[in-house]
């Protein structure tokens, strides 16, 4: 989840809640927040602080994504011997990312960590704050999270995220004003790992210029199926006219489960 | 006369008929001596011709492609296309020959005009192609003297009714038909809706909400709504790219159909095949004409250095 929010006093606000949701739902709570800000931020005692910057920063302090991955699964293990029916993560991602951030890599970073979220079966907020990054990337990372609060920037219309390890859902319109956004995110994706199936049922609409962005996830990898699913008919009419079929065997259309399959 | 003999180059001819005999008197020849040099036949004419093509043909109908040219022809500019594939389907290269009739009296004065252009176009597209011969047939009993003139002008060959075969002495190869993309269109009703779009976030978004709610609200089925909504917002994307930033987009109805205009100030200066051409799968640009022509019954493009326009119809009965 992505909530946006303007002022600290807002931050921290939602912050509280948010842990304090987790604690009845019996998860085990963690901030990830530089330690020294902590006090000032406050929390319950009952809140595990993980500091990026004792997690091997990087030279620009900066906690390399990996590592933040890797300290994830093992509280998320430990969480569940310890008795937890999970974890809770609260992340403040001005100690998280470094500054100024390269926008894909903005993007890169939370579809990984959304794919770790997504086995792990963990439930993680990142905090932005809206000054802390333009509001262009700002809305970029918005469109990777699959739930969004808060006070978020100019909406770019698209959402992806990660269901099942190399399966991806995309949600929205695609169209020139963010086509850009969408083939950035599916780059990202593609480099962390095979795309295997897009379910698209939320897609309301995706022009040309996305539809090309498709054809170079299947052709990215031709030895290996993709499936598309819950294409609309038009999208897969598209398909058809463009001939992509025959070009692009490796590329399937399957319906929603229980749902008939089109002639 | 035009010497017989094997096909060499592309031979494009145009058979002026009158009635149903005429044309079978005529077409049924071609197509035997088609299926004796042991050639591909593909005949693209009307559902009605078609039974008594197979009829007149028997089992011998078995070696012979038909296509209902009414649906593979609604938009003319998707003929080239099937054209092409049919060529290209072939396993082992072998003359080819083919039947089409693209243009009859109910087509509209929209559609006619385009279906010229098709005639004319298919020059462009097949000129230099080996063993190609296409046969268009004219029902002369039930089209103006000003169409026949456009055949002998889109046509090298003619071919009259008892078989006997012309040069054309009026024909050009890419000539300045009535639908050349610098001849402008028709103007829109007064009272179209107008909306004014730019390459502001969501501006696409907005053009496509108007016509789909346009396109409902008058009638069109789903896919007729889904496949207007499609063609338009690669025609407006368009112009946001390449025409000047801004368009205008216009919407009627007419006889059943919608209409959708968008004008920019651009100038498409590229092929006369634009739209015609499905790009390789690896080119990342180029598939917006060619999706509202495959999408559309009809697209109707008028470009000149002072501006576009892009004219998509969608009938009531689309499929």
């Amino acid at each position: 989840m992505c909530w946006v929010v303007s002022s600290s006093e807002q931050f921290e606000g939602r912050a509280d809640r948010y842990l304090e949701e987790g604690a009845l739902t019996g998860q085990k709570l963690f901030r990830v927040i530089a330690r020294g800000h902590a006090v000032e931020a406050g929390g319950g005692s009952e809140v595990t602080l993980i500091d990026p910057m004792e997690l091997a920063p990087t030279e620009d302090r900066v906690v390399a994504p990996e590592v933040l991955y890797a300290t994830f699964r093992q509280i998320a293990a430990r969480a569940r011997e310890e008795g937890f029916s999970g974890v809770r993560v609260l992340a403040d991602m001005r100690w998280v990312l470094a500054h100024p951030l390269i926008r894909s890599d903005l993007a890169a970073f939370e579809l990984r960590l959304d794919e770790v979220v997504t086995e792990l079966h963990a439930t993680v907020v990142c905090l932005y704050r809206q000054g802390d990054h333009p509001a262009r990337d700002l809305a970029e990372t918005v469109a990777v999270h699959p739930l969004v609060g808060g006070q978020p920037p100019a909406d770019r219309g698209l959402r992806i995220w990660n269901v099942d390890r190399g399966t991806w859902e995309v949600a929205g319109e695609i169209d020139e004003s963010n086509v850009d956004a969408f083939e950035r995110a599916m780059s990202a994706i593609m480099a962390a790992g095979p795309v295997r199936r897009l379910r698209c049922g939320g897609l309301r609409f995706i022009s040309a210029a996305g539809i090309r962005v498709l054809t170079e996830i299947g052709m990215a990898r031709p030895d290996q199926t993709l499936v598309i699913q819950n294409a609309s008919p038009i999208l897969r009419r598209c398909w058809a006219t463009l001939e992509l079929d025959e070009d692009l065997p490796q590329v399937g259309f399957e319906p929603a489960a229980g749902e008939e399959v089109a002639g | 006369m035009i010497p017989a003999g094997a096909v060499r180059d592309f031979r494009h001819e145009a058979l002026f008929y009158t009635g149903l005999d005429q044309f079978l008197d005529n077409v049924v020849p071609f197509i035997r001596e088609g299926l004796d040099r042991e050639e591909r036949i593909l005949i693209v004419v009307d559902s009605a011709k078609i039974d008594a093509l197979q009829q007149e043909l028997g089992s011998d109908a078995h070696e012979v492609h038909f296509a209902d040219m009414t649906g593979v022809g609604r938009n003319p500019a998707r003929l080239i296309p099937a054209w092409r594939r049919f060529i290209d389907s072939q396993p082992h290269p072998r003359p080819l020959r083919g039947v089409g009739e693209p243009i009859w009296a109910d087509r509209s004065p929209a559609e006619l005009v385009e279906a010229q252009a098709h005639e004319t176009l298919l020059n462009v597209a097949f000129g230099g192609t080996p063993d190609l011969k296409l046969l268009c047939p004219y029902n002369i009993g039930a089209l103006g003297p000003e169409v026949v003139a456009e055949a002998r002008r889109s046509h090298p060959i003619l071919v009259a009714h008892d078989g006997r075969e012309m040069h054309s002495e009026t024909y050009l190869h890419e000539h300045p038909s009535p639908a050349r993309l610098d001849e402008p269109l028709p103007l829109p009703p007064i009272d179209a809706t107008v909306f004014s779009f730019d390459s502001e976030a969501g501006a696409l978004s907005v053009v496509r909400g108007i016509v789909w709610q346009f396109a409902v609200r008058a009638g069109l089925n789903r896919f007729g709504v889904d496949s207007l909504t499609v063609a338009v917002n690669e025609i407006a994307t368009n112009s946001v790219r390449f025409g000047g930033g801004k368009g205008t987009l216009r919407l009627w109805t007419q006889d059943g159909s919608v209409i959708c205009e968008v004008t920019d100030a651009g100038h498409i200066a590229g092929s006369s095949l634009i739209g015609r051409t499905l790009p390789p799968v690896e080119q990342t640009d180029g598939r917006g004409l060619w999706l509202a022509n495959q999408l559309c019954d009809l697209v109707q493009i008028r470009s000149a250095p002072g501006g576009t326009a892009v004219r998509l119809h969608v009938r009531g009965d689309h499929e």
